[in-house]
C-alpha cells in the first residue's frame, strides 16, 4: 500500500490545523508519524513503536524537544546495525540515576540483563523504576535525565551478547 | 469510620531507617496489603532525594501493596492516597472547609502544607505484579520552618498549630487506613472518574492562574481540570496543555 502525495498532503493539513501536537497513523504496512515539534517520518511498519496514549498537547520536560540526533535512531538504522531498542513502557520524566548526584543506573559499555534497572519514570509523583526487559550490551543512552518520554519511545540501543 | 479495614496488615515499628525503605525490605514476602508506621525515622525522605523533616509526634508511614496493573493505571494511586488523607484529616478534624488538595497529591491545612505522599514502585513489574508502596508523612504536631522548605513552596504547617488539636500517629493511621481501604474499593470498582470527581471538589485553585514546573519548564495557565489519565490540564495562551508531572506553584 502506498500513501500519493495528495493523501499525505491532507494528512499534513489535517494535523496542522488540529490542537493536537503530534500523531502516528498506521494502515496496513505503512505508518506516519507527524509533529509539529519534530521532522515527519513515514516508514514500512516493521515493529513500530505503540500510539502514545496521551492524546492532545502534552507538555514536555525540557524545553521544546526536537528529537536530538542521538534520540530519533531510525528504525532501518538499528536493524540493520543489530541492535535492539529498550522502550519506555509508559509517559513521564525519565531520571537515568536515582536521586540527583547518584551515579546513573547503567551507561555505555554495561552489560544488563532484562530485570535491570535502566532509570525511573516520573508521572503524578509516582517513581516507577523501569527495567530493561532485554539484555545486551549498553551502545547508546538515548534520553537524558529529565527528559519527557513517550510510551514505547527507544530509551537504550544494546548490542545483543551472542 | 475508626475500625482497622479488613485485608490490610500492620505493623508498628519504633526506630526505622524510612518506612520507604523498609516496604522495600518486606516486598518479597507480602501477601497483602500492608501499612507500616514508624514513630520515628533515621533517614526519611521526600521526593528525589530530598530530606523530610519527621520530628516525634508527625505521622511517617508508607503503605506496601501488589499491583497487577499497567503503570499509567498505578500512577493515579497518587489521587486515591491524597483523597484517603484528605477524608482522614476531614474526619478527627470534624471539619473539611479548611482542607483543599493541589495536584496531584498534597493535602493541604488553612492554604499551608502539611503532608506530603511519594509513590514508588520496587524493582519493576515481576511475578505477581509490581509492588507499590505509598508514603505519606504528616505533621502532626510540628512543621519545619519556612527556612527549611523551597522558596516557592507553600507555607509549612501542622494540624496542631493550625488547630490546636493533638492527634496521635498510631490513632491517626486507623482512621488514614479505614479510608484508604474505602478508596481503594472505590476506585477498583468504579474507575477513576469517581475519584477524579472527588479529587476536583476539593481541588485549590481550580479556575485560577497557577504555574507548573517540570525540570527547567515552567508552564502558567488557568488550571481547568484534572483530565482522565490524571493530567493535570492548563489553559495557556496557546491552548489547553496536559501535564502528567511536574511540581506546581501557586
Amino acid at each position: 500500500m502506498k500513501l500519493t502525495h495528495e493523501e499525505v498532503r491532507q494528512v499534513l493539513s489535517i494535523i496542522s490545523e488540529s490542537s493536537f501536537d503530534s500523531i502516528e497513523i498506521k494502515m496496513g504496512e505503512i505508518a506516519i508519524s507527524a509533529s509539529k515539534s519534530g521532522p515527519l517520518r513515514a516508514e514500512s511498519v516493521a515493529p513500530a513503536p505503540p500510539t502514545p496514549q496521551a492524546p492532545a498537547q502534552t507538555q514536555q520536560a525540557e524545553p521544546p524537544t526536537p528529537p536530538r540526533a542521538a534520540a530519533a535512531p531510525k528504525a532501518s538504522d538499528v536493524a540493520d546495525e543489530g541492535l535492539i531498542e529498550v522502550t519506555s513502557p509508559m509517559v513521564g520524566v525519565f531520571y537515568i540515576a536515582p536521586e540527583p548526584g547518584a551515579d546513573p543506573f547503567v551507561a555505555k559499555g554495561d552489560l544488563i540483563e532484562p530485570d535491570t534497572t535502566v532509570g525511573i519514570i516520573e508521572v503524578m509523583k509516582v517513581f516507577t523504576s523501569i527495567r530493561a526487559e532485554k539484555s545486551g550490551r549498553v551502545v547508546r543512552c538515548l534520553v537524558e535525565n529529565g527528559d519527557f518520554v513517550e510510551f514505547g519511545q527507544p530509551l537504550l540501543l544494546l548490542q545483543p551478547e551472542s | 469510620m475508626s475500625d482497622w479495614p479488613d485485608g490490610y496488615g500492620r505493623r508498628i515499628l519504633d526506630t526505622v531507617d524510612s518506612t520507604l525503605n523498609e516496604a522495600g525490605r518486606i516486598a518479597p514476602g507480602l501477601s497483602a496489603p500492608e501499612w507500616i508506621l514508624a514513630r520515628q525515622q533515621t533517614a526519611a525522605r521526600g521526593r528525589r532525594g530530598r530530606a523530610w523533616h519527621m520530628p516525634p509526634g508527625n505521622l511517617a508511614c508508607t503503605l506496601v501493596l501488589r499491583l497487577d496493573e499497567p503503570p499509567q493505571r498505578i500512577a493515579l494511586r497518587s489521587f486515591v492516597s491524597a483523597l484517603a488523607l484528605f477524608d482522614a484529616c476531614a474526619e478527627v478534624l470534624g471539619d473539611s472547609a479548611k482542607l483543599s488538595l493541589k495536584w496531584p497529591n498534597d493535602v493541604l491545612l488553612n492554604g499551608g502544607k502539611f503532608a506530603g505522599i511519594l509513590l514508588e514502585t520496587l524493582g519493576g513489574a515481576g511475578q505477581g505484579g509490581t509492588v507499590l508502596a505509598i508514603g505519606i508523612g504528616a505533621n502532626l504536631a510540628t512543621a519545619p520552618e519556612p527556612t527549611e522548605v523551597e522558596s516557592r513552596a507553600l507555607r509549612p504547617v501542622s494540624v496542631l498549630g493550625e488547630t490546636g488539636v493533638s492527634l496521635d500517629p498510631e490513632m491517626f493511621l486507623t482512621h488514614l487506613a479505614a479510608h484508604y481501604a474505602k478508596r481503594e474499593t472505590q476506585f477498583t470498582t468504579y474507575g477513576f472518574d469517581t475519584i477524579r470527581q472527588a479529587w476536583l471538589a476539593h481541588a485549590a485553585r481550580l479556575g485560577e492562574t497557577i504555574v507548573a514546573r517540570t525540570g527547567t519548564t515552567e508552564t502558567e495557565g488557568r488550571f481547568d481540570t484534572v483530565d482522565s489519565d490524571g493530567n493535570l490540564v492548563l489553559v495557556t495562551s496557546s491552548g489547553p496543555v496536559r501535564i502528567p508531572a511536574a511540581d506546581v506553584y501557586f
